[in-house]
């Protein structure tokens, strides 16, 4: 990079002579350099022109034309949280509620023993109906008619692999397709603001 | 109760948006009359007609306008009511080139009443008759030379030097790089330093 004060004005120097920003090595240059200081009195020329130009106005009645045109914006309302007003019957909900709650734990706790024979008869009952309903489905399905038939295609390694890379190699046209389906042919245009 | 005209003259813009939000007709009017003017040079400056000018600018209040609910306090409410009037400006140069300007009147006014009545109003600053004379001449040779700018030129070159935006607000307006601003910027001022030099030397 050239240093000061040979190098000449360049533009982000010029808006710095505009803010006053003006450093003494550029000084110095502008002092012996006459294209600089011809660049920079154009400039400076051409921001005051610039600075002076007109503000233009447009016909009278402008304001009321556009309001013709704007819908005024109904306020957005906004929301309040707050809580339902406490009736003499909400309050009494409220406290039976809060009444039957006490009990229940009460209860609970003076009869631990009882409270736990129900707990375990229940867990026994969804259990052993868990376990007779995977017996009975697994005993429908050998006894249907293809069973037989699907247990000997899997039968050895080299078939199941083969039947595991086709179902693998379906899966995946199946996905590629699904995709192509749904991804738009054409661009999208953006709206601008 | 509802404000009276006037009334929000010392409001901010965002005070003043945040009452358009609540629905006030007079903040409305307040932001049209704070902008229009600026709003307007850009746009004449950027299509060259009076008329269009006039179009595109209420476009863009009610563009502005009629989508204030949406509007997010955290950016300047100047920024955006610039970029949208430079959007309007630009689609419509895109649409359709434009190549006539007359500050004294529309070049299809074949009376001197219809070239009065198309002619520019440019606003009273308080100057003598001899120094607005003055300053015609430099203004229409300035404005002659706009013209002749790329429109991207012509929108950064008004926004950094009319309306004294900055770098960054510029960027923000008009959805460029700052160093595209920059280079536009100087690109510009250049190729008007040597129009302006071609007018003197003539």
């Amino acid at each position: 990079m050239t240093p000061w004060p040979a190098k000449h004005l360049t533009a982000d120097d010029l808006d710095a002579f505009h803010s006053e920003a003006l450093t003494k090595e550029m000084q110095l240059h502008l002092e012996t350099c006459e294209d600089c200081r011809y660049l920079v009195a154009a400039d400076r020329e051409l921001v005051e022109l610039l600075g002076r130009l007109p503000v233009l106005e447009p016909q009278a009645g402008f304001v009321d034309r556009v309001m013709t045109r704007v819908t005024i914006a109904e306020p957005v309302p906004v929301p309040v949280l707050s809580f339902p007003r406490l009736t003499r019957s909400r309050v009494g909900g409220l406290l039976a509620a809060a009444a039957g709650i006490c009990l229940s734990v009460a209860w609970s706790a003076t009869n631990r023993a009882a409270l736990d024979g129900w707990l375990i008869a229940a867990q026994s009952t969804a259990v052993d109906s868990v376990t007779a309903l995977a017996q009975a489905t697994m005993a429908n399905l050998a006894g249907q008619s293809w069973y037989e038939s699907a247990r000997q295609i899997v039968g050895s390694p080299l078939r199941t692999a083969v039947v595991v890379a086709a179902s693998g190699v379906l899966y995946l046209t199946g996905i590629v397709a699904l995709r192509r389906l749904i991804t738009p042919s054409g661009p999208v245009s953006n709206a601008r603001a | 109760m509802p404000i009276r005209p006037g009334s929000l003259r010392d409001k901010t813009d965002q005070d003043v948006v945040a009452l358009a939000k609540e629905g006030e007709e007079e903040a409305y009017r307040e932001l049209i009359r704070r902008y229009e003017r600026p709003v307007f040079s850009l746009i004449f400056r950027m299509v060259r007609n009076r008329e269009l000018a006039e179009d595109l600018s209420q476009e863009t209040f009610v563009k502005v306008l009629n989508a204030v609910q949406s509007y997010r306090p955290e950016f300047k409410f100047s920024s955006w009511v610039f970029k949208i009037a430079n959007n309007a400006a630009i689609d419509h140069i895109r649409k359709r080139e434009l190549d006539t300007l007359s500050l004294e009147g529309s070049p299809h006014a074949d009376t001197p009443e219809l070239i009065e009545a198309t002619a520019l109003q440019i606003s009273e600053r308080g100057e003598s008759q001899l120094d607005e004379v003055a300053n015609r001449e430099l203004g229409g040779t300035i404005e002659r030379a706009i013209e002749v700018l790329r429109p991207e030129y012509r929108a950064c070159i008004m926004l950094r030097h009319v309306e004294g935006r900055t770098y960054e607000e510029i960027a923000e307006i008009l959805n460029l790089p700052l160093g595209t601003v920059k280079t536009y910027i100087h690109r510009a001022r250049n190729e008007l330093r040597i129009l302006l030099r071609e007018v003197k030397d003539e």
